[in-house]
């Protein structure tokens, strides 16, 4: 096989595209370091290491994947890059020690990318494993309930071998495979009000038995860890792909009416959600307090004006968690309205290449497996990013590729394999 | 089972949904970043406190580029020299902001002018640190060194000024205090009976004694009352509604002479006479041409020198005594300076200047100039000259001879009403004939300002002429 690829990958536009935005975003890293060495910036030792070592990473595996997927969309794995290269500029400009491992997990993402690109060319495989999914999503977040060890409230960090593991980003792949195998499966039946068969009619309700199940299982589960950020986003994930396999909007209703009555419990049941809740409707009642983070994140993100303070002249990282639940307040605040704008675009584009590659699958799993994908990620980053702005309660998830943190960082890029395997499938049945 | 086109429309609704999210991120962001202005001086926001600990603040430099102040790396203010505390004043965190630290904070802070385009193209688009523009005074560390030594110790004040063009070339206030130690000491400093965080030079309101009949003089002069020559009698004493003015309070008071001599001699008696034939108007009018009444425009807070206070009953009792600089008129050092400076220089008032120019990587900028007007006729400033080189010259204040050099002066003494005690006051200008230098010297409960008040202004006259 190898030869024949090698020779596709060479020629495929789709290839050279990528290459052009992968060159974009090792340019962006560049600019960046040259622009925080202006500002005075202390960078900790070795950190030219991270660029080289970005520079090289962001290569290789545009190499890999001309191997891997030759025909696969340009967009993504450029547009993640490029997520990841401002990501690490402010990870290092908030919290230089963190930095190195920071690009040590885009090294780690960028490897399981292309292998999970390569198996995700067979994706149909996976479709059988939907409700094994569905356990291990589950049994793994009870497993954490047991094991994991608390922070910020929240427990959510397991540890295997050394490495503090957050579990709840892991489920996140299990969960996709549970949607998207369900619902290329049921969804048939779930678009019809009901449906007739041999002369009787019957109610298509029961169908979704399953996936009420296993959702209440893991709002179960999340709760008992405190992790309202991820039900947020299982719940509209649920929702948003519910939408797209059966286009039935009284699904949608069902999942908000169900999001808004987990918020509501959530409020009355839970301390730590209670005060999310109260610091976000009237912040400076606890400016010292509980609402110190939300007031400063609000100074940081006013102290940006259009074209931000510059990178590395700001005071970001008096916002506390500011290179994780808070780095969105942080590029506000550096690099202002016109860069926070330019990174929610970003994540506009990769929803959108993510829609396209669903668009080009040719069958109905395909299709929701990658459409399933690009929402989430999508999902992810607009409740964080309406957190970090006030437009909602603060929910304390990452930030896709941006926010440290390496479990994170390595399944957005798993993420991002998958839906390049997807359309790398689909561009060979084309031909 | 998943039909295409029936997927692909609601593909575009996910789509459709995720660009609303867009535009609600950027309407957000519109709210926060462009219209929330407010929150940038909220108390709580330490980008409030970090402007007051920015390294790069420029530098506060002397006319000769002797650095007066400077930021530490780790962004505190590092103040050279005690002496020029109050010219200088300080930038902190909680007592907010004094002197020309705050005059000229736009420049030092790099927020306006000062760094020339080529930084403001820098900040705006390379962004670098924003670098403030070091700021030049007017004052010249000789001569303020040679104030400060003149002083010593003793309460009271110094200004000095290039009466050409308003240039202040010394302003000493004592006591004085450390600016860096606010943060320590800020508290103590505040409660010190002995206020040494007022600058006496610009908002020290004193009796202005004998120096104030430069003032009458011009009024008397100008306004063609009388002439050096004119003869003037003293019979012993002279009594104005009841009010007795002893001609006694110098040696040469008693008896018949010219007006110069009355001036030579500051005899109290003539010029409460003078004051009465003026009449409050024209003696008001005068002040007010000198800047009394208003405060003086300058770079620091100035406070308002009063000729008489609104609420007070304006007898001819009170315009007598007011006449020789007693009653309830008030002065500041600055004020008499510009007096000196006035006559010294023909006749045209020059407004004090403290902001020589602002530089930033080798581009200088001047600081806006002074406005000047015409306070008196030039041939009348000529005969007030005559009269102050003549008090000078009959050693009336020996302290302020300065070898082969003509000085022009008045002496005050400011009797203050507490234990018979006096202020000390010298007003004087060098060289005479073309002068480069006024001084106002005053010592509070210093004594005799012939005594006590003239040495001081000798020594700053004599810095400023050697440099």
């Amino acid at each position: 096989m190898a030869l024949s690829q090698v020779a596709a990958g060479a020629v495929s536009g789709r290839r050279n595209a990528e290459a052009l935005l992968v060159l974009l975003s090792a340019g962006f890293l560049a600019l960046a370091w040259r622009a925080l060495e202006a500002a005075g910036f202390d960078f900790p030792t070795g950190s030219g290491r991270i660029l080289t070592q970005f520079l090289f990473v962001a290569g290789l595996g545009h190499l890999a994947l001309r191997v891997v997927t030759p025909r696969a969309a340009a967009v993504p794995y450029a547009a993640a890059l490029m997520l990841t290269a401002v990501g690490l500029t402010f990870v290092t400009r908030l919290s230089p020690p963190s930095a190195q491992a920071q690009a040590n997990w885009t090294v780690v993402g960028v490897a399981l990318m292309a292998g999970a690109a390569l198996a995700s060319r067979r994706y149909e495989l996976l479709r059988r494993w939907k409700y094994t999914a569905a356990v291990v999503a589950v049994l793994l977040l009870v497993a954490t309930g047991f094991l994991g060890e608390t922070r910020g409230g929240a427990r959510l960090w397991v540890d295997v071998a050394g490495q503090t593991i957050q579990t709840t980003e892991i489920i996140k792949l299990f969960v996709i495979v549970f949607l998207a195998g369900y619902l290329a499966d049921e969804g048939a039946v779930l678009s019809l009000p009901r449906m007739t068969f041999g002369g009787r009619t019957y109610s298509a309700l029961p169908y979704l038995v399953p996936l009420l199940l296993t959702l209440v299982a893991a709002i179960a589960a999340l709760a008992l860890l405190k992790d309202l950020g991820t039900i947020a986003i299982l719940l509209l994930l649920t929702v948003a792909v519910l939408y797209v396999a059966t286009g039935r909007m009284w699904f949608v209703a069902g999942g908000l009416v169900l999001l808004a009555c987990t918020g509501v419990f959530g409020y009355l049941a839970f301390d730590h959600a209670h005060t999310r809740i109260d610091v976000w409707l009237s912040p400076y009642e606890q400016a010292d307090g509980a609402g110190y983070q939300t007031v400063q994140s609000i100074y940081a993100i006013q102290a940006g004006g259009v074209t931000g303070e510059g990178l590395g002249l700001g005071e970001p990282d008096v916002v506390p968690a500011a290179q994780t639940d808070y780095i969105y307040t942080a590029i506000a605040e550096e690099l202002g309205l016109a860069g926070a704008i330019g990174v929610a675009m970003l994540y506009l584009v990769l929803l959108v290449a993510g829609l396209q590659v669903a668009l080009e699958a040719p069958n109905a799993y395909g299709r929701l497996l990658a459409s399933a994908i690009a929402l989430l990620i999508g999902i992810q980053a607009a409740v964080i990013i309406a957190g970090n702005l006030r437009m909602i309660p603060t929910t304390g998830v990452t930030l896709p590729f941006v926010s440290y943190g390496g479990s994170s960082l390595v399944v957005n890029f798993l993420l991002v394999g998958m839906l390049l395997g997807i359309s790398e499938a689909s561009a060979r049945v084309r031909r | 089972m998943l039909p295409e086109d029936v997927f692909e429309g609601r593909v575009r609704v996910a789509g459709a949904v995720a660009l609303a999210g867009v535009l609600a991120v950027f309407a957000s962001l519109a709210y926060w970043q462009v219209f929330r202005t407010d929150l940038a001086t909220h108390d709580d926001n330490p980008r409030v406190l970090a402007a007051f600990s920015n390294p790069h603040r420029g530098r506060i430099l002397d006319r000769d580029g002797n650095v007066l102040v400077e930021s530490l790396p780790d962004g505190t203010r590092h103040y050279r020299d005690a002496s020029v505390a109050h010219a200088v004043g300080y930038i902190d965190a909680r007592y907010g902001s004094q002197g020309a630290e705050l005059a000229f904070n736009g420049e030092l802070a790099g927020e306006s002018g000062g760094r020339g385009w080529r930084g403001a193209v820098d900040a705006e688009l390379r962004r670098t640190a924003v670098r403030g523009a070091d700021v030049r005074l007017t004052l010249d560390s000789r001569v303020q060194a040679a104030a400060a030594t003149a002083l010593g110790a003793r309460p009271g004040a110094i200004v000095a000024i290039d009466p050409r063009n308003g240039e202040v070339l010394a302003m000493v206030s004592v006591p004085t205090y450390d600016p860096g130690s606010l943060a320590t000491a800020g508290e103590v400093l505040l409660k010190d009976p002995s206020s040494p965080l007022l600058d006496r030079a610009t908002q020290g309101l004193y009796t202005p004694g004998s120096t104030f009949k430069t003032v009458t003089a011009a009024a008397a002069l100008e306004n063609k009352v009388i002439q050096p020559s004119t003869t003037v009698n003293c019979p012993g004493e002279i009594v104005i509604d009841g009010f007795h003015i002893n001609c006694a309070n110098t040696a040469q008071g008693v008896g018949t002479y010219p007006f110069s001599a009355a001036f030579t001699y500051s005899v109290n008696a003539i010029f409460a006479n003078l004051g009465v034939s003026l009449g409050w108007d024209r003696l008001l009018a005068m002040a007010g041409k000198f800047g009394f009444g208003e405060s003086i425009p300058f770079a620091l807070d100035t406070a308002a020198s009063i000729v008489v206070p609104a609420g007070s009953e304006r007898t001819k009792v009170l315009l007598a005594s007011t006449a020789f600089g007693q009653g309830e008129i008030l002065a500041t050092p600055l004020q008499m300076a510009l007096v000196a400076a006035t006559i010294a220089n023909q006749g045209v008032l020059v407004e004090p200047r403290l902001g020589l120019s602002a530089s930033f990587d080798g581009e200088t900028r001047a600081l806006d100039e002074s406005a000047s007007r015409r306070v008196l006729d030039v041939s009348v400033a000529a005969t007030l000259r005559e009269l102050m080189v003549s008090v000078v010259a009959n050693g009336q204040a020996r302290g302020a001879n300065l070898p082969g050099i003509t000085v022009g002066g008045k002496t005050g003494t400011a009797e203050t009403g507490r234990d018979g005690k006096s202020h000390a006051w010298f007003i004087a200008f060098a060289p005479a004939e073309n002068p480069t230098i006024a001084v106002a010297v005053v010592v509070e409960d210093g004594g005799r300002g012939g005594e006590v008040a003239s040495p001081i202004a000798g020594q700053v006259l004599g810095a400023a002429l050697r440099r």
